[in-house]
């Protein structure tokens, strides 16, 4: 499928190189993303595992929330 | 001082030439104007003039041009304060574009600014940062890891946060929880694209619905990790391409 570009308000075709470029550019964003998906899973799972540690401690919900803030 | 009274005077021939007076004389016409009148020197009501274009130089003094205006004091004078300049309208049409660019940036204009009005992305459900920005130099558009960037969001319903990185390929325009298919309006602002003294540090502010249709806004910094000379930007979306009616325009400020 052709691929457009918009150079200063005239489209023109993207060439060879551009589309390489974007191809490449989808990979890097796809791997940045998968990046950021796992490191917010893993702050959350952190988050649980502090809290749950907390509580093993004798700790109560109310505590912790005084000592997050 | 003597007089004559007559009920009319013409040429000698029908159709021909009246002439009163010559060169050099003064003709004072007291009465008031008719329709058809012909070219006397005082005496015409401004309102029998009806047809035709006022010379400039008739309604006022100074240089009358594209860029001045008229005073009320009847002077052409230059218009005061700054200037929004349009310079370049894109318009997105069909669906295979998926980059934009303006090119021309140069040091007419110290401040240049481009705004997206209700910009958005074909992929439904999109949630990821996938809209960026790049820029152009003498040596085309640059695609190296030099690119910082920092943010603050602000998020109606889910609270605010701050995004960022150094040395990327390109500038995210948005933080990742953005529901791009909405619609992104923005505003960037490059300034003194041409100077090559010291690195620039462009900055932009957006509005955006996040993935839950909360209001979301921001404003983050960008920079290139080099001097060079900025003669266009380069927007584009990753992974699928932008919808018709997209609107972006660069402006240049006086």
């Amino acid at each position: 499928m052709v691929q457009i570009k918009n150079v200063d308000g005239v489209e023109i075709e993207m060439s060879i190189k551009e589309i390489t470029q974007r191809e490449t550019d989808i990979v890097k964003v796809t791997a940045d993303k998968k990046a950021e998906d796992n490191a917010i899973v893993k702050k959350e799972t952190d988050k649980a595992s502090a809290n749950d540690k907390l509580k093993a401690l004798g700790l109560t919900d109310d505590e912790i929330e005084a000592i997050k803030s | 001082m003597s007089e004559i009274k007559v009920d009319a005077i013409g040429p000698r021939v029908d159709s021909g030439t009246l002439t009163i007076g010559a060169a050099g004389d003064t003709v004072n016409i007291a009465g008031t104007a008719g329709t058809g009148f012909p070219t006397p020197t005082t005496g015409i009501a401004a309102s029998a003039i009806t047809t035709g274009t006022m010379a400039t130089a008739r309604l006022g003094s100074g240089t009358a041009s594209s860029s001045t205006f008229l005073r009320g004091d009847q002077t052409y004078a230059e218009a005061g304060g700054g200037a929004v300049n349009l310079i370049t309208t894109i318009t997105v049409s069909g669906t295979s574009t998926s980059s934009i660019e303006f090119t021309g940036l140069d040091n007419s204009y110290k401040m240049y600014m481009i705004d997206f009005t209700n910009f958005k992305q074909t992929r439904a459900g999109s949630t990821g940062a996938s809209m960026y920005l790049r820029i152009i130099t003498s040596g085309g558009t640059q695609t190296g890891s030099n690119y910082d960037h920092a943010g603050l969001r602000i998020i109606g319903s889910a609270g605010n946060g701050t995004w960022g990185n150094t040395g990327q390929t390109a500038v995210p325009l948005t933080p990742s929880n953005v529901k791009i298919e909405e619609g992104f309006n923005a505003r960037f602002f490059i300034a003194d694209p041409s100077q090559t003294t010291n690195r620039k540090y462009c900055w932009y502010n957006f509005a955006a619905p996040d993935p839950s249709g909360a209001l979301m806004t921001g404003v983050a910094v960008w920079s290139y990790q080099a001097n060079d000379a900025f003669t266009g930007i380069h927007y584009y979306t990753s992974g699928d391409n932008f919808t018709a009616g997209s609107v972006a325009k660069l402006y240049g400020v006086t």
